[in-house]
């Protein structure tokens, strides 16, 4: 997963992770990525089956689930177009500890690491509306212990956001969601958490 | 600050890796609420219309034990403006007060194209 999700003709996001929910397998990805009908290369992979945002987001997070097409348990990981992946082996539906790591991947910056946790469980309000379940983040690319300017684009949103499980697999944490960007200094990041698709169905999972 | 002072806790040992390294010492803080109640307090003050104005981000804050509130500066001019709002909000279900963190934010984005 990171592969571009197209629709309303010319806006883009990504595809985030499989979940399945009584016994259906559809796909998850950012509830602000508002098109009913969604393409990747001028194929239809998904129309949307249900979404949390806006109305319920402040309850649930920003999230929408698509369904039409098989969705693979896999996350890309190379460079932009590569076709290199790594097997989706867990899931965490929790917050993560502050300090360590997440990476994310998206149709606009492909994979990117590095990004260093600052907080769980918090809601964030873009235009008005309020998403619950987030995870803050900043991203230090050059590991010099400050935050920087160079983590993911518009388009990434709804991408996976992930952590090596140290076996070549990866445990999915959530999904793109957004940024503060001022006008120096670091871009705060945010992952919805799949917390918020618990909450909604306590028996959903991702697989 | 509803923090207590960190107390030590010399003979405290647990099984398996205290035992391992019995001169470990175990230090505890008190924390006003719990991260339920933390993460309830949050989804309150954002429901609150007037509390909420120009918040741009709110949740549990490891740092202190309470919240941490990212605002508009271009809504609020000063942390001392939002805090006055603020503090019937996010008092836990037992009455306590919980400290709370401002930092100055722009307004948010979602990441798509």
């Amino acid at each position: 997963m990171g592969a571009e999700l197209r629709y309303n003709t010319s806006n883009v996001c990504s595809a985030g992770v499989p979940i399945t929910t009584n016994g259906t397998r559809r796909l998850l990805t950012a509830g602000h990525c508002t098109g009913s009908t969604f393409t990747n290369n001028g194929n239809v992979v998904g129309t949307t089956y249900t979404t949390a945002y806006p109305g319920n987001a402040h309850i649930y997070g920003d999230w929408k689930l698509i369904q039409g097409s098989t969705y693979g348990m896999r996350v890309f990981n190379g460079i932009m177009s590569s076709n290199d992946n790594l097997p989706i082996s867990g899931a965490n539906y929790g917050g993560r500890p502050n300090g360590l790591q997440i990476c994310v991947s998206g149709r606009t910056t492909a994979q990117t690491c590095r990004y260093f946790v600052t907080g769980s469980y918090e809601t964030f309000t873009v235009n008005g509306v309020t998403a619950n379940y987030q995870l803050r983040m900043y991203h230090d690319g050059d590991l010099d212990g400050y935050g920087d300017r160079s983590g993911w684009e518009s388009g990434d949103s709804g991408g996976p956001c992930y952590y090596s499980d140290g076996s070549g697999g990866v445990i999915v944490n959530g999904i793109v969601k957004g940024r503060i960007t001022p006008t120096t200094g670091a871009i705060t990041y945010y992952c919805s958490q799949l917390t918020g698709v618990r909450y909604w169905d306590a028996s959903a999972y991702v697989g | 600050m509803q923090f207590q002072d960190r107390r030590e806790i010399p003979d405290h040992v647990e099984i398996g890796r205290a035992e391992t390294y019995p001169a470990q010492t175990l230090y505890v803080s008190e924390v006003g609420a719990s991260l339920s109640e933390l993460i309830d307090l949050s989804s309150q003050t954002m429901a609150d219309a007037a509390a909420a104005r120009g918040i741009v981000s709110i949740g549990p804050d490891v740092t202190t034990g309470g919240l941490h509130i990212g605002y508009d500066r271009k809504i609020w001019s000063s942390e001392a403006e939002l805090r006055a709002r603020i503090p019937e909000h996010v008092k836990t279900p037992r009455g306590k007060q919980i400290p709370l963190r401002f930092t100055q934010e722009e307004m948010g984005e979602n990441s798509t194209r």
